[in-house]
């Protein structure tokens, strides 16, 4: 596949013509090239070689069937001609950083918020992807862009994605791969998928794979045939409560040791049970995309700025927290239960969408807890929706809150957000 | 192939009856040469470093030779950063034999009151490995390539076919006047640095602790000691090594005052191949 | 003999720093005081030199006045005769600071780590800068050398800013007030030799790799410990205030 040179005039699916600027870089596939269409900058990638037909088809099927999320860098319009075949898609924004370089420490996110809506941001677009009746295939370090201060992802590499039942021939990238697929019994599908997610997120928060224990470290020399074993026939989780062989080693897995210990019981818990032998060799009994979320976003409501001004989690299980900054005791904040979630109330503290209302959105703040102006030991809940809330007190006095206005929090108060969506304050 | 290595107690060890805190370790094939020293942090505070050089070049061997072997018949480099898996090793293997030694044998009471306070808490606490801190250094020599890793100070010293000398190791700014990483740091997987040469490989390296770049005080010097070296192992490698090893307590006092050991690996095509002094060197020690 | 024994085993060094206020207000007889005690300190430091096999020590002169100027760079105290300062001008701390950092590094005058012990830096002022001295100073503090090295710094008079010096050796224990002439060259004469000696110890090793270094720690907190008796023994004649 030849170069193509500046101010080449490349015609579109759609009738339209792109224009070429310069050339981004290149990768095993093909090159990604800037291009100007009517004014605006987009990013094409041409193949080196002409894919399959079933690949082309694909696809323009994905063209046709859109991006699932804002999140993924998505097919837009393809190029096909003798010549060459690619596609078009939007180009990432300059402060997007790719994923590999928060793996070396080469960058960092803000705060644990910012960690957690990337992790959030993430199960939902593959959530999404999955309920258009895709699947990714492919799910590894080298597909995600992390803006550093929001958390914000971009998905890119959308080439393999496909409906469940096709495979386009790709496997996936070592350690990312569900251990059936590494042994070669399954081809990839869902339920490997959320394989792949568990390990994009398990590193995402410890910046380090969940195999890679002192089982890794002993050996001088990994070739193919110990990584299968490591990784596909008998992946040992760095923190399984029956297996002690595999734990992380001192001097060498640092993020994991210190990172670890932070995270609350069932955030933890979460992993050890999506790594334990029996998940991980029975696809069945995997944690589905929604799970992760319900488990993502109650983290999220369990984390709380400090007056010492950095972040921490509170434990709402326990009497006391100890913040991971400054090491002083904060007392278990007052909570409000919606359901099976639980959000630590605690000034700043935001609540969401699909905690105070039936809609699946996790990224629309509808409340949130500030400090009383004029008294800064009164804390209050904030209705930041257009409807109006209801307060049922446990003398049976009820208050009814407007958009914009708040209501003191006490215990034992009881929130109407909806006829059928209540609060507790424990 | 060649290998050796030399180990001296240092002057300053000797008048205050401490123990040699260096350790060196060589081995040579006809396929490889391997050079390592380690050398334990010299303050009371580091009270079992002399253990902890001896236990880091001990593991060093033994994973070398391990990759050396298999990787024998790859044709091309393992998967990877395969140096950083190496260093990953030494940690891990260097930890376990640290953590046996110090369950076998519990800090006695004479030990522990060599400390300051603050130190006395940490080694109660998990916190302990300071006390086996060592640097590292290793190389190898294969016929196609050599490579080297290097955690702390001491320095390796290299000459080229053309008999030029070079530090080919990258150095690190936190090893500064008394200052050094440490195989026992938190993050020494970050602190090894590394070189790999398939191309105008090296005839000679040598490796050694900061007792002897501690004497030389100038890369000038420093040189000059390596190449005066090399030319007496080029005429008479068991002479060589007797009077390097004579010499040390002389350059010791003289000098650094510190322990010294040194590992040098050469590779010289036209001695190898006949039984020359090499072979009939190796033979004796053999014997 | 031994080849090895041809390579030249040199001994390392050791520089002490004066870093000397020549602005207008030192004219008289406080200058002539710094050139005499300096005078007669330097065949005493050339004797600690050349007894002491493990260092070898340097000496420069770093004087500040309207602009600054090396009086001389490093050299070998044995053989090293003194040259007066002469005064007059401002005050250009923070110009001497910069030059100062700018010197202390490999490229400059402390070639190798292997080869050089910890300087000693030796300030001596008797008003306020002149000049911009904040970033400067705040800048000298990073440098490597400047945070291993044994500072100490002489306030000649009460014009003197205590707080910029106290922030120049980190530590107040290490400034000191001269009163009087002999004061001033008593304090010299102690600070030089104290500091040449004990700098030009070889200590034992620590682990840092970044953080502060114990051994070098405890240079410090020695000399320190020898200012504070000097200052007790010597509490009278620092009351003096009929002096300068």
């Amino acid at each position: 596949m030849k170069e193509l040179s500046s101010n080449t005039r490349i015609p579109l699916s759609n009738g339209i013509t792109a224009t070429v600027k310069q050339k981004l870089g290149e990768g095993g596939q093909g090159s990604v090239y800037r291009v100007e269409i009517n004014g605006n900058d987009y990013a094409l990638k041409v193949y080196n070689k002409y894919p399959s037909r079933a690949f082309v088809r694909n696809l323009e099927d994905n063209v046709k069937k859109g991006a699932p999320t804002k999140h993924f860098l998505w097919p837009l319009w393809t190029v096909d001609s003798s010549e060459m075949f690619g596609y078009v898609m939007d180009i990432r924004p300059k402060e997007y950083v790719d994923f590999s370089k928060f793996l070396v420490a080469k960058a960092r996110f803000a705060s644990w918020s910012a960690m957690i809506n990337a992790s959030i941001q993430i199960t939902y677009a593959f959530r999404e992807l999955h309920r258009k009746g895709l699947s990714y295939q492919d799910l590894n370090d080298g597909n995600f862009f992390f803006n550093p201060t929001t958390g914000d992802v971009l998905i890119c590499d959308n080439d393999n994605v496909c409906p469940p039942s096709t495979n386009l021939g790709i496997k996936g990238k070592c350690r990312y791969m569900a251990p059936e697929v590494v042994i070669g019994n399954n081809k990839p599908n869902n339920l490997s998928d959320y394989f792949s997610l568990s390990v994009v997120l398990f590193m995402l928060f410890f910046n380090n794979h969940p195999f890679d224990g002192k089982r890794v470290a002993d050996v001088p020399c990994l070739n193919d045939a110990i990584e299968r074993n490591v990784y596909g026939e008998n992946p040992i989780f760095i923190y399984d409560p029956n297996k002690a062989n595999n734990r992380p080693v001192r001097g060498i897995h640092t993020n994991v040791i210190i990172r670890w210990p932070l995270f609350p019981d069932f955030f933890r818990q979460a992993f050890i049970e999506a790594f334990s032998e029996d998940v991980l060799h029975d696809p069945n009994k995997r944690k589905s995309d929604n799970e992760w979320l319900r488990i993502l976003t109650q983290l999220r409501s369990q984390t709380i700025t400090h007056t010492c001004g950095n972040e921490t989690f509170v434990d709402l299980d326990k009497t006391f927290t100890l913040c991971f900054n400054c090491q002083k005791s904060i007392e278990k904040p007052l909570m409000l239960t919606i359901g099976k979630q639980r959000i630590a109330l605690y000034p700043k503290m935001k609540v969401y969408a699909n905690q105070t209302s039936s809609f699946d959105d996790m990224f629309t703040v509808t409340s949130e807890v500030i400090i009383n102006k004029n008294n800064p030991n009164i804390w209050g809940l904030m209705n930041r929706t257009q409807d109006k809330w209801k307060a049922v007190y446990p003398n049976g006095k009820e208050l009814e809150i407007k958009p914009n206005a708040g209501l003191p929090i006490y215990k034992d108060v009881e929130i109407q957000f909806s006829s059928h969506i209540k609060g507790n304050i424990q | 192939m060649f290998a050796f290595h030399v180990i001296e107690k240092g002057s300053s060890h000797i008048l205050t009856n401490k123990p040699c805190q260096d350790y060196a370790l060589s081995h040579y094939t006809k396929e490889y040469a391997i050079g390592i020293v380690a050398d334990g942090h010299g303050s009371d505070r580091y009270f079992r470093s002399d253990k902890g050089s001896k236990f880091a070049a001990e593991v060093t061997m033994i994973i070398l030779q391990e990759f050396l072997a298999s990787t024998k018949n790859m044709t091309r480099l393992p998967n990877g950063d395969w140096q950083k898996q190496i260093a990953a090793s030494i940690i891990s293997r260097w930890n376990d034999k640290i953590e046996q030694d110090k369950n076998g044998n519990t800090f006695t009471e004479d030990e522990l009151g060599l400390l300051k306070d603050a130190d006395k808490a940490r080694a109660e606490s998990d916190a302990w490995q300071f006390v086996y801190g060592t640097t590292l250094i290793a190389v190898v020599r294969t016929r196609e390539c050599f490579f080297g890793l290097h955690i702390g100070d001491g320095k390796c010293v290299a000459i080229d076919a053309d008999g030029n000398p070079s530090q080919p190791i990258p150095w690190d700014d936190d090893c500064f006047l008394n200052q050094t990483t440490s195989l026992c740091d938190s993050d020494a997987i970050n602190r090894f640095r590394f070189v790999y040469m398939t191309e105008n490989l090296p005839v000679a390296a040598f490796v050694a602790s900061d007792g002897v770049d501690d004497t030389y005080t100038s890369d000038e010097r420093l040189h000059e000691f390596y190449l005066t070296m090399w030319r007496m192992l080029q005429e008479n490698a068991e002479t060589a090594i007797n009077e390097i090893q004579s010499f040390l307590p002389k350059m010791s006092e003289q000098g650094s005052h510190d322990d010294i050991s040194i590992a040098g690996v050469l590779f010289d095509k036209g001695k190898e191949s006949h039984n020359g002094r090499f072979s009939k060197f190796i033979n004796s020690l053999f014997a | 003999m031994n080849p090895l024994e041809a390579v030249e085993i040199a001994r390392r060094q050791m520089t002490l720093f004066f870093i000397v206020d020549t602005s207008g207000s030192m004219n008289g007889e406080k200058i002539a005081a710094v050139n005499t005690a300096i005078r007669e300190v330097l065949p005493e430091i050339a004797d600690i030199s050349s007894e002491n096999a493990d260092a070898q020590i340097k000496v420069a002169c770093l004087q500040f006045a309207s602009d600054v100027q090396w009086l001389f760079k490093p050299a070998d105290v044995e053989g090293l005769t003194w040259t007066d300062l002469n005064a007059g001008g401002m005050t250009v701390m923070g110009e001497a600071f910069n030059e100062l950092n700018k010197k202390l590094s490999r490229k400059e005058f402390l070639d190798s780590p292997t080869g050089n012990f910890a300087p000693v830096l030796f300030l001596m002022s008797d008003g306020q800068p002149t000049d911009e001295y904040r970033k400067a100073l705040d800048s000298l503090r990073e440098n490597r050398w400047f945070k291993v090295a044994i500072r100490v710094a002489i306030a000649i008079g009460d014009d003197a800013d205590k707080n910029i010096l106290e922030e120049f050796t980190g530590n107040s224990e290490l400034v000191l007030t001269a009163h009087t002439p002999e004061t001033l060259k008593q304090m010299i004469r102690f600070v030089s030799v104290t500091s040449s000696k004990i700098g030009s110890r070889s200590s034992g090793i620590g682990v840092g790799g970044g953080s502060a270094n114990p051994e070098e720690e405890s240079k410090q907190a020695e000399f320190a410990e020898q200012v504070k008796e000097f200052k007790d023994e010597n509490a009278d004649l620092e009351a003096l205030s009929d002096g300068f």
